[in-house]
């Protein structure tokens, strides 16, 4: 398994099966096109973006599903040819990046997640052009179950 | 805002190098052609949106912050 510097927790060796390609890069990080997904079980839910090519960027990002349960995934044209696998639900992985700041709420970009096809280990970035959700999305807790 | 109104087939400059075309119209969507030169940057609203927030999530968190935010998804 290769090794990669991370930039939150040193020097770590990562399965081939966590690479994933951005073949297009992510807004803002174009010439980024390799990135690791590391899940420390003292982090969970939260999965770590960490570029293979340096240790920065490294983005932090929470599944869809956590954050607004019935997210509606929508994929712009190329999307599919892009994450090149069949389109169904069970083989997408879908991540909103989280912003967190020294103070005020952290948010979710739930107009762009991070679309991640399971089998072909391939990754676009889908960026809804509705503008039905916001790509600074306060994340508010999830609720608790209710006592009967 | 500035707002001006155009047909099929009219433009507008933007600055001295920057021209839009409105090349068509269909039922809510508005086709543009932009001729601008190649230093000129030109985003659809929603990528920029993106760019600015990937931006945004890729700034160190402070670890305390990070606590805070797993603590929210364990209750």
């Amino acid at each position: 398994m290769p090794f990669f510097d991370t930039r939150d927790f040193g020097r770590l060796e990562i399965d081939e099966t966590a690479l994933v390609e951005f073949p297009h890069g992510l807004p803002g990080f174009e010439d980024h096109h390799r990135f690791a997904l590391i899940a420390p079980d003292e982090c969970a839910p939260l999965i770590f973006l960490q570029s293979t090519q340096s240790t920065h960027p490294c983005f932090i990002a929470l599944p869809v599903d956590t954050i607004l349960p019935g997210y509606d995934l929508w994929l712009g044209p190329g999307d599919a040819e892009t994450l090149g696998g069949p389109i169904d639900t069970p083989s997408l992985l879908c991540l909103a990046m989280i912003c967190i700041q020294d103070q005020g709420p952290a948010t979710a970009n739930l107009l762009g997640p991070l679309v991640i096809h399971r089998h072909s280990r391939r990754g676009v970035q889908a960026i809804r052009e509705d503008l039905k959700y916001s790509a600074r999305a306060p994340l508010a807790s999830p609720e608790a179950p209710e006592c009967s | 805002m500035l707002v001006i109104r155009r047909r099929p087939g009219e433009s507008l400059y933007v600055g001295a190098e920057v021209r839009v075309e409105v090349l068509s119209v269909e039922g809510s969507q508005v086709k543009l052609g932009i001729e601008a030169p190649r230093a000129v940057t030109i985003l659809r609203d929603e990528v920029r949106a993106t760019q600015q927030a990937n931006l945004a999530a890729a700034r160190l968190v402070p670890r305390h912050r990070l606590d805070a935010v797993i603590g929210q998804f364990r209750r």
